[in-house]
């Protein structure tokens, strides 16, 4: 049998380069000798359970029994100053192996923390906002990559996709969480439903732009006759529409491009693996379109019943799958491993693209981080991170970096990298998110200067 | 149809207000140097200075310009402090209220200006509700009357006759509940949905079933459209616009539950005509159509602006259009009610939809005989529903009861809080003296379905390890001989009878406890409790979900009784503080929690450990366990003795501090207080208004608590209050000298 994964795997990997070819042309000559007009793009990848500090350590290797590993659960963060090495003179760990083909142009950093979050279970929001996680579930401050997308617009802002039901975790601002996908098809409808031949589809076409027309219309006739007390409400409802509406415009406009990329239809119900691949590859399609140049993928829900969790990987998973996050960091690692994997092949997909004097991937920063830190119940302390990618050549990539650990002078937080992602993208500003008052505040308003050329 | 014909005053009469856009602006330099300078000078400057400033926040250089990039973050924390009320300290002397409130204007007019993004009033939010004076509340010196702002509400997740397009949220406030592209995404692939089905049984396609339940969400909210003629919705055929605007009559009637006006029908007219003009796929035209009537402002806000009569004194009442929703909608109803002008008309309506919820026996809640939402702001105020939250992992194991969420047979926490539901039910059906016997009765219901020979078999028989979905006995006892039990009939008891009775130990009851039933119907036993218990908060199931993985969580327990008892506030977490109770068994939770006595932490801290200790005679399953505790020591199991004592500090109630040797007692000297009833009228105030309450709603609030203490202590009669209050009848604009809202024309 042919599995939609076989499909995909032949259509978008084997064959890349050659059915992005007139992509691949269009991205040249549009950067045609002016490297500074190279759009920049980012994507952040969360995982739930925590990136053990270990697992970045490039000497760790599995322990002769089998069963415990080297390095594993080791405290990463017991430096006084920032140490920096080279990645390439290291040894990767089995799980990040399939980072090997980008050693140079990935950095793996440990340390930074982010106490501002709180949190325990997840800091949601603030895994990418740098601010409190907020007990109601409502966003209190803008996230990274709702900041970025503000400033690095496309017809989709930010695409938000989140594997197992999970939530979002990105924010365009307080009180306004940044809308998010689950179901592959979903996104594979509203990102490429202009060129499928799906009847609904097609109906969905040439109608959607009506409806959301006079959707527009309706709301802001209703927002006018309301008290100005409550206006605001009716605004983020006519906001969408005018978004959705938008949108759908210039998708309609795009459409033979749109074909010639042929992005596959995702199967329904997918297992966890599977979910997530689909949407890693739909993603890397919207960004190879020029569709979007922010996205962020929720890869697992940390308290999600993951009952179809790790079936393609053989990990073992207790029934009702909430133990697992308490299975220790040896099992974890696989659907860390997994992750790591998928981060890597979205990274294939855009390297096989040829953009200005190097590849797509040369102009995209794909992150990874854990909303829960380090571990399954976190205190905040540290949030290990992966970077692969560069902006420009504006980031230091191919390093292994060790920030001291919280409390210490030269600890860093996670708004320290934030702020360092504005500077490379051309936004500079002093901080991002809220400032951690437990640590010296001077690291938390510049980028890292290790990471920034 | 005739009902509705009757509330049609019509929306439209939204077109006669005349919305206050801009608020008028002084000139921002001259209000700050007259007023807002001076207050600053006066009474922040001092700590807040250029020297030494306090929390490393000075204001001595802020001026009249508000910018987004440069000082708008610290405005807004100025703005904050001033709206919490938590500057200047208590000890310093403060300023007058006027002051305050001209320099928070000020600050709020110029965030606005400045484009400064601020995430409402914070008093607005559900967790700041008790900043809100008590004593001013109730002591009767404010003697306006009451009345609320104007304002849309989001309709609560469950009021969607065809499914749920929002995310549930644990507090239903008209003020925190927007509606933005999150959730315009499925509303608009929810509303496509619906009109498909809703066309496809339009034309006959489809017949509906007789039996409701069978029939498609949309079909049994709205029935079957009745189109005026199928054959116009074929390609090519000729198009009469007298049949579109009776379509359209129809369609609107059925979705938006009243007649549409004459813009109605001509403006959704005008869209679906011009559709059916240009596009040869007719019945496509009808569903965008339909869609865009149920993706309309008004099928997702509720309207309650206040368009009705206009009083002397500035506020106008709810008119009969908005009443007709805002009355059955507050009662978790969706279908209007006509003919409501009156506040006896208001009274009457309420007080019918609660009779029928009596008699209703439907399926969900509503068998219990209470109305339904009755229950959800018990559980939402006392919180005990989210037990099966907390994570207990394979600690439950020699319970022989998989205990929290996850898949297999249901398991014991869902059993607890459905347990705590039915007492709570018990009470309020009594409906007498309400609040005291929600937190002091020792009665306790035990659902069961078993009989005492077979739960006695599966004990004798059931591992230490036994968790539901896995064998009962050992494989290699069965094949040893030593269970003389088949596995079949292990099946059939652990299947269908086997259900509940093992929870029982949370109550402290032996098998022989109980009377039991023939094990085949479900028992519910309402019993005295065999260990001592006091109400709700000592129920298994509130005790748990104010636990943590491995032990009590003193902290939430003393939390939730000093917001939602005693009526103060805590503070969040201070940053740079790691909240987390150490996890040590060897240690008594006392010495894990020693730092929180360190000065810094104690200011709070004193307000929240001494209420949660007296909760040590329960362990965190909430079973009795007195004054001592088993612990392994040198692996022998030994009963070390607990410390339960702790006290009431800081209530501000005449005589209520002081010790208290545990939490029955604790419970019980709370209970008898007047302050701990108004603190709760409060509590059910904000759930049925939606809203925290203001200064403004003093008189309603009075009155709420006489009808609560004339009744009896009737939960219903406060609950009437409340519905037919001045708070939840009237609007009135705040805006000074500004006519929001025109008076409806004829």
């Amino acid at each position: 049998m042919i599995t939609r994964r076989d499909l995909v795997r032949n259509a978008a990997l084997g064959s890349a380069g050659l059915a992005l070819l007139p992509f691949a042309e269009h991205m040249q000559a549009f950067a045609n000798g002016d490297a500074g007009k190279l759009p920049k793009r980012f994507v952040f990848f969360t995982t739930a359970n925590g990136i053990d500090s270990g697992y970045l350590l490039p000497e760790t290797e599995p322990g002769k029994d089998g069963n415990t590993v080297q390095g594993l659960g080791h405290d990463t963060t017991d430096v006084e100053n920032i140490v920096n090495k080279p990645l390439a003179t290291m040894k990767l760990p089995p799980w990040l192996n399939s980072l090997q083909p980008f050693v140079d142009r990935s950095t793996l950093i440990t340390g930074l923390s982010g106490k501002m979050c709180r949190g325990f279970h997840t800091v949601s929001y603030g895994a990418l906002g740098a601010h409190p996680a907020g007990d109601k579930g409502k966003p209190l401050g803008e996230t990274i990559d709702g900041a970025l997308s503000k400033l690095l617009p496309g017809i989709f802002t930010h695409i938000g996709v989140s594997a197992n039901n999970a939530s979002g975790v990105s924010a365009a601002g307080a009180g306004s969480a940044l809308p998010t996908y689950h179901d592959p098809v979903e996104v594979y409808n509203n990102l490429f439903g202009v060129i499928s031949d799906n009847p609904v589809a097609k109906r969905r076409n040439k109608f959607d732009g009506k409806l959301l027309d006079f959707m527009v219309g309706d709301v802001k006739t209703f927002e006018k006759r309301l008290p100005t007390n409550e206006r605001e409400k009716l605004g983020h409802y006519l906001n969408a529409y005018e978004q959705m509406s938008g949108r759908h415009r210039q998708l309609l406009a795009k459409k033979s491009e749109l074909i010639k990329l042929n992005p596959q239809l995702p199967g329904e119900e997918l297992i966890w693996e599977d979910e997530v691949e689909a949407h890693c590859e739909l993603i890397a399609q919207a960004m190879i379109a020029g569709l979007t140049n922010v996205a962020a993928i929720n890869t697992d829900g940390n308290t999600a019943n993951n009952a179809n969790y790790g079936v393609r990987s053989g990990f073992e998973v207790p029934a009702g799958g909430h133990g697992f996050g308490h299975s220790g960091v040896v099992k974890r690692v696989k659907p860390f491993g997994f992750n790591v994997s998928m981060m890597a092949k979205m990274a294939q997909m855009l390297d096989a693209v040829p953009e200005g004097d190097g590849t797509m991937l040369d102009n995209t920063v794909l992150l990874m981080v854990s909303t829960s830190g380090s571990t399954h119940h976190t205190r905040s302390t540290n949030f290990p991170m992966i970077l692969v990618g560069n902006v420009g050549g504006k980031l230091r990539m191919g390093q292994h970096i060790q920030i001291p650990g919280h409390g210490k002078a030269q600890n860093r937080t996670i708004g320290t990298l934030y702020t360092t992602l504005l500077h490379a993208a051309g936004f500079p500003r002093d901080g991002f998110g809220q400032f951690d008052v437990s640590t010296p505040a001077l690291g938390q308003k510049q980028p890292l200067a290790e990471l920034l050329t | 149809m005739k009902e509705l014909a009757q509330v049609a005053i019509s929306f439209a009469l939204l077109l006669c207000v005349s919305a206050n856009a801009e608020a008028q602006r002084a000139a921002p330099e001259v209000v700050f140097r007259a007023t807002v300078k001076p207050f600053i000078q006066q009474h922040c400057i001092k700590c807040h200075g250029e020297k030494k400033p306090k929390a490393d926040l000075s204001l001595h250089l802020l001026n009249s310009q508000i910018s987004k990039d440069e000082n708008g973050g610290i405005w807004s924390k100025v703005l904050e402090q001033l709206e919490l009320g938590a500057m200047p300290p208590e000890k310093s002397p403060q300023p007058a209220g006027v002051a305050t409130k001209r320099v928070m204007e000020w600050i709020i007019t110029e965030l606005g200006h400045a484009g400064v993004e601020r995430d409402g009033d914070l008093l607005q939010r559900p967790e700041f509700g008790n900043y809100v004076d008590h004593t001013k509340l109730f002591d009767g010196s404010q003697n306006s009357p009451s009345y609320s702002l104007p304002r849309v509400w989001r309709l609560r997740a469950e009021l969607y006759p065809t499914g749920t397009p929002f995310a549930q949220t644990e507090y239903d406030y008209a003020a925190i509940q927007s509606v933005g592209e999150p959730e315009a995404m499925r509303l608009r692939a929810l509303s496509e949905e619906i009109a498909d089905h809703l066309v496809e049984f339009a034309m006959g396609r489809k017949e509906p079933h007789r039996n409701q339940r069978h029939n498609p969400l949309a079909i049994r909210a709205f029935g079957v459209p009745k189109l005026s003629d199928r054959a116009m919705y074929a390609p090519n055929s000729p198009l009469v616009r007298k049949n579109v605007d009776l379509d359209i009559t129809d369609l609107f009637a059925r979705i938006m539950r009243r007649p549409p006006t004459d813009e109605e029908v001509k403006r959704y007219g005008d869209f679906l005509e011009g559709m059916l003009k240009s596009e040869s796929d007719r019945e496509a035209s009808l569903v965008t159509a339909i869609r865009a009537i149920i993706l309309s402002p008004e099928s997702i806000f509720r309207m309650e602006l206040g368009m009705g009569e206009k009083l002397d004194d500035g506020r106008q009442m709810l008119s009969e259009q908005e009443l007709a929703f805002a009355v059955p909608m507050s009662l978790g109803k969706d279908k209007p009610i006509p003919n409501l002008k009156s506040r006896e008309n208001v009274e009457k309506a309420v007080r019918d939809i609660l009779r029928r919820n009596k008699s209703t026996n439907g399926p969900g809640m509503t068998r219990h005989g209470i109305t339904p939402m009755y229950l959800d702001f018990m559980r939402q105020y006392f919180g005990y529903h989210k037990a099966p939250d907390v994570f207990k992992g394979d600690r439950h194991a020699q319970h022989h009861i998989k205990f929290g969420a996850g898949s297999g047979a249901r398991p014991a926490a869902f059993h607890l809080v459905n347990e705590t539901d039915l007492i709570i039910v018990n009470i309020l059906k009594e409906d007498k003296d309400v609040f005291r016997k929600l937190l002091t009765t020792n009665q306790v219901i035990v659902t069961h379905r078993a009989d005492p020979i077979e739960y006695a078999k599966i004990l004798q028989y059931a591992k230490p390890d036994y968790r539901w979905g896995h064998a009962l006995i050992e494989k290699d006892d069965r094949e040893a001989g030593v269970a003389d039990i088949s596995t079949k009939e292990i099946g059939k008891l652990v299947g269908r009878k086997f259900k509940t009775p093992a929870y029982m130990d949370y109550y402290g009851f032996a098998p022989s406890d109980l009377p039991f039933g023939d094990g085949k119907t479900k028992n519910a036993e309402l019993l005295t409790s065999p260990v001592p218990r006091a109400g709700v908060l000592t129920q298994p199931s509130w005790l748990i979900a104010h636990s943590t993985f491995t032990d009590n969580h003193v902290v939430l327990r003393g939390k939730w009784i000093r917001e939602k008892l005693l009526g103060q506030s805590i503070p969040e977490v201070p940053i740079g503080v790691e909240a987390a109770i150490p996890d040590d068994e060897d240690k008594p939770l006392r010495d894990r929690l020693s730092q929180t006595r360190e000065q810094f932490c104690w200011r709070c801290h004193k307000k929240m450990d001494p209420l949660g200790y007296p909760f040590e005679i329960y362990d965190d399953f909430g079973r009795y366990r007195a004054a001592s505790k088993e612990r392994l020591i040198n692996g022998e199991l030994a009963r070390v003795p607990l410390d339960t004592s702790g006290a009431i500090v800081d209530s501000k109630v005449p005589g209520l501090d002081g010790p208290v040797e545990n939490a029955v007692e604790l419970i019980h000297k709370i209970a008898e207080t007047e302050h701990a009833r108004q603190v709760f009228i409060r509590h059910v105030f904000r759930f049925f208004m939606g809203r925290n309450e203001t200064l403004a709603d003093s008189q309603t609030l009075i009155a709420a608590d006489r009808v609560y203490v004339e009744s009896g202590g009737s939960f219903e009669e406060l609950v009437v209050s409340i519905l037919t209050s001045d708070s939840f009848l009237y609007r009135r604009t705040d805006e000074p000298n500004q006519e929001t809202f025109a008076k409806p024309k004829g």
